[in-house]
């Protein structure tokens, strides 16, 4: 396949260069050539490209991409680095250089990233009457300070700080939040500018997909690398397609770049997935389309596909209507109704109400329920992880601070390996069926686990009882009453966040960067907060706002047929749904 | 790029404290006594840079872990290896806090293992702090080269796929083309030899037995040719050898006119030496010459009867190893950032001179960014020439292996620049002692070796090494095996001995004693009293507060060797007969001008003043007595007036400022037999 004249162009591109590339443009393959040609005369056996992406799932993509275009799947190991921009900065950054952070050059270590909140640890004191520091999620360093929600801390102590001296105490210990790292590197930056000129050094060319979810801070990391001697920076991405604010992640530094005239800046319009009916109608949801005044021009195989999108107006909450007449209309385009081809999406999780705090009451019960979620239905390698962190906390403690390798390092100083990973194993195949309700998944672990511990294949510490260690919340308040509802709900639900029945049932960002023949967006909400898609807010928000971007990633998925479900309402402002781009249906 | 420092922790010979050495750019020796941990040194680098690498030829077991005096073996070792002038690609290794610095370590330590007993684990990081990743490729960009102690060059030049010659061709010939072209070629010598009529003979024979055993089950017939037309194979059975220096032709010989035509008058005169029946003929000149094909193949033929690597001595086999591997090195591929060059002994089967020509052909090589070499030695030839600052010295220091890098010595510049002219082949030998004792002259040097053997000190035993300076510049050589960071520091237990120089000074009024005073001055008594009032020189002065600051043991010796060992009564008649054996006539005057004396101190200062005035035969004189104390041989005047040999009632004493230098430097006196 040549590459258009657009992709030509930034095969050729060199120095600062953004990529604006829309939905569908091939961004993906793109990036995997461009990488290709690097590789293809690479004369630097030990300095490498780094392709960096917000997702493991993306960076996995972009490492099938270039095997597929070249047959052979070993072709980017070192000196290269593909992987998430997070783990980059991990790796090449602050574990490596962290410690210079450490005040006591004697004491100094490599820093820990705590992946888990660890609100248990007693390891200091955390005197503060607003208790800040017991959700590490949301009090963390920036790179000028410590923040609590996004602001400065606010307290009456202005002096020696409870809070500030449990954070300082934590990086003396190496301890981290991953959500503070980039800030925490980019004050190791500042300070020690050879570390950039280093990782500079090591990776002279940078390329970053999904550029609209780099934070400030990463993306000032980005710059000072470029300050620093780095060749190349790529950064490919789509504004209109940002959808993960809740990391830190806005599109405006993206947007920056883009119009920066310093910056060889390059766009990507043409689109492979979607007929040129979606094409036409998306465009108004787009804030860059909208800005530069340019539509996608379809090139794919559906690209002449007839039918226009659906808006469907729903009354009486038929929304099950809807979906019925979505798969009439899906067959009768003859679209195979499968989970491959496809997709119901909704803003919000597929399972309604599920976010229960404090559900699991211990964190060993909290691992094994991870453990049984993905042991059955996502990934076992994860659940044996789980799984082992939990039984040494059970043997032993302390297995919130320590990563895997600190683990087995000190399993090891107790028994052979081999007899650890026969532990683990034992467990892991005695774990109940994520199916199984809350309720019964805890009393089948419990009598399970105490048939292990009689047969010693399981060690506990003394003083630790299973019923303690395996408990979950029994009772919540819903409005004046109590309920224990959520217990007789399978387990599973509370940890999945797409699932493949007859068709796929997802989030939106349970599909980012993937395709479907057909999709079905419903917007089912008629009111609420500022996270809430509603029919109002899709008609006529500004489009530079998270929740537009996530209806118009969920409506550039298919490649046939687009519908939306929205409530019927009279007063329905349909000035971006025209009826030369739509097919008004109404739901009775 | 270089290494700069190395430290070993409870490895082999060395201790949970270890060792710190400090490495220069370009070659390097360790050195050092046997069993002072060299070849243990040699193989910590060896391990730690092969540690995450695929192509290990060394392996960490339990019994490199060290065992302590109490027994007890230590069940963790770590090597730490630091880097000056890091190349910049190696960012693993690099460190912010200095950045022209890197540096990585290895840990290695015993886990249970499933079926009882212990497991050897390793864990290796790059950078100052414990866990930061030390990848395999990182450590691929270092090539380590190893010639071991017990090489066996012979069989490592003998053709074989991972021999030496064939790693450095086929890194040489590294593309398909060149190498096709090859395989080409033997693919034609193969079909030339194939279509002889003799190898199809052969072929014949072996195919027509071939099918009657298989009676046709297998139909399978053979093919005859040098070796298969294979790359590898061709890598594999390369051969080196010495070719002949000079081909020897008759003058019979059909193409002798030929040959000689070719050359010039003059050149014939340089280049052969004729004799009555035929002629020696360099062989690189008659190989540049054009000639005709059939005086070539004359040539070729006796070229050809040339010698095999078993051969040619071992020596010259260690040279063209060398050669050869060092020859891989410079060709490295291109990911390869940094080479280390490991060599056991260098100067093992060479003589100085070839040792010479070896240690300049390491600096040459090692004179690159890319190349460093460290070796170990015994040859005081390659440490007097390799420079002070790139040794690094093993030593048993007080019942552990400790370790001085000479570059962190207490040498000032003078001190260096003079060791840099006096540190020859012999004074290095102190370098391997166990024990060095420094002193004035040579009357010392003689002497005490026999003195040792007296108090039952055998300085071979005790492999102490005398270093003569000649003169009184202790300082440089005390300051050489001294830390400058801390003198104190015990390195090779050192004494000097060396004169007070008591009354040399003239404008001392009261205690000179002028060097025109002879054994039959008037006034004798004069002399001794001065000898006893006299204070000890400036000078001395200047040594002592030298070594009071150091783990040096000063022994100041009133007055000179000679008066001291006179002062002992029972060695006035060894003294005298040693002194007859060298003057005879002269000696037996004095012998009875001394007898004549009344007190041991005028006898003393008497003999002392007969020796200094006379000092053209002090070496003599001291010959003579070494000879006497071994055999306890005196002169006797007996009744008649004649001096006789006679056994000695008493043994020699030796001085006790000598003894205590001397049980310094092998083993403390025990106190109850001794004075």
């Amino acid at each position: 396949m040549q590459p258009t004249t657009e992709q030509q162009a930034f095969l050729d591109a060199e120095g600062k260069v953004t990529l604006c590339a829309c939905p569908g443009s091939g961004k993906t393959y793109i990036v995997g050539k461009k990488l290709l040609k690097y590789l293809a005369d690479w004369q630097h056996p030990h300095r490498g490209v780094a392709v960096l992406s917000f997702t493991n799932v993306a960076s996995e993509e972009v490492l099938r991409q270039t095997s597929e275009q070249t047959g052979n799947c070993s072709v980017v190991g070192y000196p290269h680095f593909i992987g998430t921009l997070d783990s980059f900065i991990d790796n090449f950054i602050f574990l490596r250089f962290g410690y210079l952070m450490q005040s006591d050059p004697a004491q100094r270590k490599r820093p820990k990233i705590l992946f888990h909140n660890t609100t248990s640890s007693n390891q200091w004191q955390r005197e503060c009457y607003k208790f800040c520091a017991q959700n590490l999620d949301i009090f963390h360093w920036s790179d000028t300070g410590l923040l609590k929600n996004g602001k400065e801390i606010d307290c009456v102590i202005t002096t020696n700080r409870p809070c500030v001296n449990y954070k300082k105490a934590m990086i003396k210990n190496g301890l981290v939040t991953q959500r503070e790292v980039p800030a925490l590197s980019l004050r190791l930056l500042r300070q020690y500018p050879d570390i950039a000129k280093m990782v500079a050094h090591r990776f002279p060319i940078i390329i970053v997909d999904e550029a609209q979810d780099t934070s400030r801070e990463q993306m000032e990391i980005l710059d000072l690398l470029v300050a620093n001697g780095l060749i190349t920076l790529i950064l490919v991405g789509d504004p209109d397609q940002s959808i993960y604010e809740w990391r830190d992640a806005t599109p405006e530094h993206f947007e920056q770049k883009m119009n920066d005239t310093q910056w060889s800046n390059l766009m990507l319009t043409e689109n492979f997935r979607s007929s040129q009916h979606i094409c036409n109608a998306t465009s108004l949801f787009s804030f860059t389309q909208t800005a530069k005044a340019v539509t996608m021009v379809a090139s794919g195989r559906d690209k002449d596909y007839v039918r226009k999108p659906i808006l469907f107006q729903v009354k009486s909450n038929n929304f099950e209507g809807a979906a019925t007449a979505f798969r009439t209309i899906c067959e009768a385009e003859g679209v195979e109704f499968s989970s491959d081809k496809v997709a119901q999406l909704t803003r919000q999780r597929i399972h309604d109400s599920t976010d229960i705090s404090d559900l699991w009451q211990h964190s060993i019960t909290e691992w094994f329920a991870r453990a049984t979620y993905n042991w059955h239905c996502a990934s076992r390698k994860e659940a044996f992880a789980l799984c082992e962190k939990a039984l040494f906390e059970m043997f032993v403690g302390g297995a919130k601070e320590m990563t895997k390798d600190e683990i087995l390092a000190a399993v090891e100083k107790a028994e052979d390996l081999c007899e650890w990973k026969r532990r683990v194993i034992s467990v892991l195949s005695i774990l109940p069926a994520a199916d199984e309700p809350v309720k019964k998944w805890r009393q089948d672990l419990i009598a399970r686990l105490s048939g292990l511990l009689k047969e010693g294949v399981l060690i506990m510490r003394n003083g630790l009882k299973l019923e303690d260690i395996i408990k979950t919340k029994v009772r919540m308040k819903i409005g004046n009453a109590f309920s224990s509802e959520f217990l007789d709900r399978p387990l599973k639900i509370y940890f999945e966040k797409k699932a493949k029945k007859h068709i796929t049932v997802s989030s939106v960002h349970g599909v980012k960067g993937e395709t479907y023949d057909a999709v079905l967006l419903v917007v089912d909400k008629a009111k609420g907060g500022a996270n809430t898609l509603t029919a109002s807010k899709l008609f006529s928000d500004a489009l530079n706002n998270e929740l537009m971007r996530i209806a118009y990633v969920a409506m550039t998925r298919p490649r046939k047929l687009l519908a939306i479900a929205v409530q019927y309402k009279s007063t329905n402002d349909l000035t971006r749904f025209p009826q030369n781009l739509w097919e008004h249906i109404t739901i009775q | 790029m270089y290494i700069s420092k190395v430290e070993i922790k409870n490895f082999r010979v060395f201790d949970a404290i270890g060792i710190t050495a400090k490495l220069k750019k370009g070659v390097n020796a360790i050195i050092g006594e046997n069993n002072s941990g060299k070849s243990a040194f040699i193989d910590a680098l060896r391990l730690a840079f092969s540690v995450s690498t695929y192509k290990k030829d060394i392996y960490f077991s339990l019994s490199d872990f060290h065992i302590d005096k109490a027994g007890k073996r230590a069940n963790e070792a770590q090597i730490d290896i630091h880097f000056d002038e890091i190349h910049t690609d190696f960012f693993e290794i690099w460190t912010p806090e200095d950045n022209t610095k890197g540096e990585f370590h290895i840990r290695f330590y015993t886990v249970p293992a499933s079926g009882g007993g212990e497991r050897i684990k390793y864990e290796a990081w790059g950078g100052s702090v414990r866990g930061n990743t030390l990848s395999a490729d990182t450590l691929d960009a270092i090539q380590i080269s190893y010639f071991g102690a017990l090489r066996d060059a012979s069989s490592e030049l003998k053709p074989s796929r991972a021999g030496k010659l064939g790693t450095l061709f086929s890194s040489i010939t590294a593309t398909d083309a060149a190498q096709e072209s090859l395989v080409a070629n033997l693919r034609e010598a193969n079909k030339r030899i194939a279509d002889d009529d003799s190898v199809k003979q052969v072929g014949g024979i072996i195919n027509e037995n071939l099918s009657r055993i298989e009676r046709e089950v297998l139909s399978q017939r053979i093919g005859i040719g040098l070796i298969e037309p294979r790359f590898e194979t061709i890598a594999a059975s390369l051969r080196a050898w010495f070719k002949p220096r000079y081909l020897y032709l008759e003058k019979t010989n059909a193409v002798f006119r030929e040959i000689k035509n070719a050359f010039s008058t003059d050149e014939w005169k340089t280049h052969t030496d004729e004799t009555d029946e035929g002629v020696y003929i360099e062989t690189e000149t008659i190989e540049s010459k054009v000639l005709s094909a059939t005086v070539m193949q004359a040539i070729e033929r006796e070229l050809g009867k040339t010698f095999e690597i078993s051969q040619n001595g071992l020596g010259y086999n260690n040279l063209l190893f060398m050669a050869v591997v060092l020859g891989d090195i410079v060709k490295t591929a291109p990911d390869t950032l940094f080479n280390v060059l490991l060599v056991e002994e260098p100067e093992a089967h060479l003589h100085p001179q070839l040792q010479e020509l070896a240690h300049r052909f390491f600096v040459e090589n090692s004179d690159s960014e890319k190349v460093q070499a460290i070796y170990t030695s015994h040859s005081p030839t390659l440490v007097s020439r390799i420079g002070i600052d790139n040794l690094v010295l093993l030593f048993d220091g007080y019942h552990r292996v400790d370790c001085l890098s000479l570059s962190e010595n207490n040498l000032d510049d003078a001190d260096r620049s003079y060791l840099e002219k006096f540190l020859d082949v012999t004074k290095s030998q102190m370098l391997f002692a166990k024990g060095i004792l420094f002193v004035e002259g040579i009357s010392e040097a003689l002497l005490l070796p026999e003195l040792a053997k007296l108090l039952g000190r055998n300085l071979d035993r005790f492999a102490v090494e005398i270093v003569n300076i000649d003169g009184v510049s202790f300082k440089p050589f005390a300051n050489l095996i001294t830390f400058a960071n801390d003198a104190g520091r015990k390195t090779i237990r050192a004494a000097i001995i060396t004169d007070d120089d008591r009354c040399t000074k003239k404008t001392e009024v009261a205690s000179y004693i002028s060097t025109e005073r002879d054994y039959d001055d008037p006034n004798i008594a004069d002399v001794v009293s001065r000898l006893s009032g006299g204070a000890p020189s400036e000078r001395f002065a200047g040594i002592e507060t030298l070594c009071n600051a150091s783990h040096i043991k000063l022994c100041g010796i009133a007055k000179t060797l000679e008066y001291v060992l006179a002062s002992h009564i029972d060695n006035v008649p060894y003294i005298l007969s040693a002194i007859i054996d060298v003057m005879p006539e002269a000696g037996k005057t004095l012998y009875d001008y001394i007898f004549a004396l009344s007190n041991i101190e005028q006898k003393a200062a008497c003999l002392w003043l007969y020796i200094s005035y006379r000092s053209k035969i002090k070496a003599s004189i001291m010959q003579a007595l070494v000879r006497r104390i071994e055999n306890k041989l005196i002169y006797e005047k007996n009744a008649v007036g004649d001096y006789v040999e006679t056994t000695a009632d008493a043994s020699f004493e030796t001085p006790t400022k000598i003894k205590e230098a001397i049980y310094f430097v092998t083993k403390e006196a025990d106190i109850a037999t001794n004075d």
